[in-house]
């Protein structure tokens, strides 16, 4: 590494104090200031999805159901599936540690488009408003996933203005994803081969590939979906020689590549967490590059494994179930390969490792389920059953939000040049743990049962699994609300963090906390392969 | 073409050149994202005539393939004699650029004129509109408003995105005449180009599906 | 002579020979001959696209009539869009473009095409 001078961080001469105005914030290109906005957004929408949650655990405490009408029920669940897929956890990692992290650890001064980036924020607030409007007016019953004829024919609500704000919301992605790919292959610092960059820059790049090529299939259907519900065109409609598994096929070529977007820039942070955290260099670091690359392709060959009981060709979902579970083995074998890296490693037990591994844990719990449902005899009996929404509630939530929060303790003091108080960092952690694993792992139990999902009532002989279910939310909410109270703490009171506070490798770390605008003084260049850690102080003795 | 150093560049590139590059690889693949989306259109015209074939194609032979054929080789032409813009600025001649890309914009204009002042026009005054009062009826009736939609939807999107192009390329002009671009720089020009000659594309596979396929003996 | 017009006379003798070495600048010809060959290819492809859609096939072999136009797209692609000069990625998101659109089209296809359609009665036969 070239000699950057690096000292205990001042907030003098950062980013942070570069413009104080409204408009410095409001107009910067400065790719560290536009992931803090986005920061702010993501965290609404967070609480927003957040607090429909909470309304869908109080509804099923009892088996009647506490909330009256079925269909406001609906409505609800359809909130927090639509806040919480396109505005938290698409952009969440990529948006806010990726813009700010990304330039930094290619040792470059800012992404390539750094306006179309600003562009990307405000695409996303408006997407954001849009939708928050559309939910303020009444929302709509649908799900997330707005199926026809439903969503085109027969539903109440507002189908085209909510639908109108995940559009926009899918041009932001793309930007993003734009900007990052071209940024990595043409930023890079002297020195930085691709089998030189951390596995998070390469973790984005295949997030990026899918948000690019993915999204704009989302457009057009939604698009279509659109017409058919304002004119009547009946490109969905049996009734008039349409096809409803055409939505199905359309819509789900998006969002089965979009739950892939969704986890990989996690697995990114994972992978720069645990040899961090157990000082050792990353285990097959080759195998962990081209399984992040080949999740992101295969995942574009499995979508109809949603589509099952649809109706779709039994040849179809043969090909698609078998693809299933080609996509599971690239996940596994990261996982072998973190396990890997911390074996005879020096673990620290700090908060971004207890985060990492709860991922680890949790990750594995669903994606092990996933392959339950890939099976097409089983699929038929756990289909749209509580199977499928702790299937997928523990790789979203008990595996990417995990990863959300690991990262964004790592690179806090980078971010804000302040530390997060540790202890209650790792309360945090074991409280998020133990609250999610209290809410979920009885949703896998009832599924199995039969209770179907997206019902506001159900048989009573369900009931004490789903007051557990509801009593581990109401943990899991405190966990939630812990981080956004001692973070925001830390800001005013945390203690001044040093330009390296966990003696990690990589380059973001060479630059002081918070870092100044330009990011680097003088271009660094770079010698050395990632991760290289000091061989541990046990294997240094037997020598 | 020298390295042109002394061409100012923003902070985060090492040089014009690689800003340049940098540029026009973003815009294919931006171009790429456009592949999809219609991509998505076409997937949904596979779907509608396989389970209407006929009446998928009886509805395709209502198409103006006489409008619809001079309309290709109009826009063949626009992208021709933009291009050839390009390859006269890259000698320097900005004269000629200022020419070839109003022709490009003039011929696209007279494309759009053609599509929803002439053939548009025709169809709603046919009732090949699929509404209400759609004109084929019967068996077929299904499959032929099924092609008017993609008709239709795939016109109208295409033409957004020609009104874009139209309004890109009018930059590139005004610039142009502000004397901005010379050899050794004219990414704008290069960018507007691939854009232009994308739509351009899509409107090559665009017209076998509306106009040919359903055609013929 | 006067220092004055030996000076005048050697500046004038320097700019002549300075102007007699340097080479004549003249705008550079353009390369508008790809693009005339990209044009006519079009036109002649565009003619054959018309041609074929008037042959006798199978209604199910119509698609067939699409191959000029992919002919024309990379026609297009290769002599107005030069996707062969500029950086390798240029090539590779092209590709990429159209692998993917490949995936979509191909395996979306393969449901519909396989599927078994079980005709329903509906209430009023049209």
């Amino acid at each position: 590494m070239s000699a950057v001078e690096v000292e205990a961080g001042t907030v003098k001469g950062s980013y942070l104090t570069d413009g104080v105005t409204l408009r410095s914030w409001l107009l910067t290109t400065d790719h560290k200031r536009i992931a803090l906005l986005y920061l702010g957004s993501i965290t609404l929408f967070f609480f927003v999805g957040g607090a429909a949650a909470a309304l869908i655990r109080y509804n099923l405490i009892t088996p009647q159901g506490m909330i009256a009408s079925a269909e406001t029920y609906n409505r609800i669940f359809t909130v927090h599936g639509v806040v919480m897929v396109w505005f938290f956890l698409i952009p969440a990692v990529p948006v806010t540690l990726g813009n700010f992290i990304v330039p930094l650890m290619l040792g470059a001064r800012d992404l390539a488009f750094p306006k179309l980036n600003l562009a990307s924020w405000y695409l996303f607030v408006i997407a954001g408003a849009v939708v928050l409007y559309s939910l303020f007016v009444g929302g709509v019953d649908t799900g997330w996933t707005f199926y026809t004829p439903l969503s085109s024919n027969y539903a109440r609500g507002h189908v085209v203005l909510t639908v109108v704000g995940i559009f926009i919301a899918g041009f932001s992605s793309i930007a993003t994803g734009l900007n990052f790919i071209v940024t990595i292959h043409r930023l890079r610092a002297p020195g930085m081969t691709w089998y030189r960059m951390p596995v998070f820059l390469w973790s984005l790049y295949a997030t990026s590939v899918i948000l690019v090529l993915a999204t704009p299939v989302l457009a057009m259907t939604l698009l279509l979906l659109a017409f058919e519900r304002i004119f009547g065109i009946g490109v969905f409609d049996p009734a008039l020689g349409g096809d409803p598994l055409l939505f199905q096929h359309l819509f789900w070529f998006y969002s089965h590549p979009a739950v892939y977007v969704m986890i990989l820039p996690g697995f990114g942070v994972v992978s720069e967490i645990i040899p961090a955290f157990s000082r050792k260099s990353l285990f097959g670091y080759k195998f962990v590059v081209w399984c992040s690359i080949s999740i992101a392709v295969i995942s574009f060959l499995v979508w109809g494994h949603h589509m099952f009981v649809a109706g779709t060709s039994l040849y179809s979902a043969l090909v698609f179930s078998i693809l299933s579970y080609m996509v599971a083995v690239p996940s596994a074998i990261k996982v072998f390969n973190w396990i890997g890296t911390m074996h005879k490693g020096f673990i620290h037990f700090d908060a971004p490792m207890l985060y990492a591994l709860g991922f680890i844990g949790l990750f594995t719990v669903g994606g092990l389920t996933g392959l339950f449902v890939a099976a097409l005899a089983a699929d038929v009996h756990l289909t749209q059953t509580y199977f499928v929404v702790a299937h997928f509630h523990y790789v979203m939530v008990g595996g990417m939000v995990s990863a959300f929060f690991a990262g964004l303790h790592y690179w806090w003091p980078k971010i804000t040049g302040r530390m997060y108080p540790e202890m209650w960092g790792r309360a945090g952690a074991l409280i998020i743990f133990i609250g999610f694993n209290l809410t979920f792992f009885p949703q896998f139990i009832l599924g199995y049962l039969g209770m179907p999902r997206r019902y506001h009532s159900y048989p009573p002989e369900f009931a004490v699994l789903n007051v557990l279910s509801s009593a581990g939310a109401t943990i899991l909410a405190v966990g939630y609300l812990l981080p956004l109270a001692y973070l925001t703490w830390s800001l005013f009171r945390g203690e001044r963090a040093p330009a390296n506070p966990w003696r990690a490798t990589g380059l973001e770390w060479m630059t002081p906390s918070p870092p100044p605008t330009v990011n680097f003084i003088s271009t660094p260049i770079v010698t050395e392969e990632p991760y290289s850690y000091p061989p541990p102080e046990s294997v240094q003795r037997h020598v | 073409m020298s390295d042109a150093s002394y061409l100012p560049h923003e902070f985060q590139y090492s040089s014009a050149r690689h800003q340049a590059e940098t540029a026009i690889a973003g815009m294919w693949l931006f171009l790429a994202t456009e592949m999809l989306f219609f991509g998505a259109l076409f997937l949904s015209w596979v779907y509608s005539r396989h389970w209407n074939q006929a009446g998928f194609d009886a509805g395709a032979q209502q198409t103006n393939l006489t409008i619809g054929t001079v309309n290709t080789a109009i826009l063949v032409a626009s992208s021709f004699v933009y291009s050839a813009g390009l390859a006269f600025i890259e000698v320097g001649n900005k004269r000629r650029l200022i020419q070839c890309c109003a022709v490009a914009w003039m011929l696209g204009l007279a494309f759009l004129i053609l599509k929803f002042g002439v053939e548009w026009h025709d169809d709603f005054h046919k009732h090949l509109f699929p509404g209400p009062h759609f004109a084929i009826t019967g068996a077929l009736g299904g499959g032929a408003r099924l092609f008017f939609i993609f008709y239709f939807v795939g016109t109208a999107l295409h033409g957004v995105h020609m009104i874009g192009g139209l309004v890109l390329v009018g930059w590139v002009i005004l610039r142009a005449r502000r004397g901005e671009f010379s050899p050794g720089y004219h990414t704008p020009v290069a960018a507007v180009g691939l854009y232009w000659s994308f739509v351009d594309m899509v409107w090559i596979v665009l017209y076998p599906l509306i106009y040919l396929v359903g055609r013929g003996p | 002579m006067t220092p004055g017009l030996r000076r005048l006379l050697l500046t004038g003798v320097l700019s002549m020979l300075s102007a007699a070495l340097t080479p004549r600048t003249r705008p550079a010809r353009p390369r508008l001959r790809p693009l005339l060959l990209a044009w006519v290819l079009l036109m002649a492809l565009l003619a054959i696209e018309f041609g074929a859609a008037f042959t006798p096939l199978g209604r199910s072999a119509r698609p067939f009539v699409l191959i000029p136009a992919v002919l024309m797209v990379a026609v297009v692609g290769t002599l107005f869009m030069r996707v062969g000069r500029g950086v390798t990625i240029v090539r590779l998101f092209a590709a990429a473009g159209l692998l993917w659109l490949g995936i979509l089209l191909g395996l979306g296809s393969l449901d519909p095409l396989t599927r078994t359609d079980y005709p329903v009665q509906t209430g009023n036969p049209q």
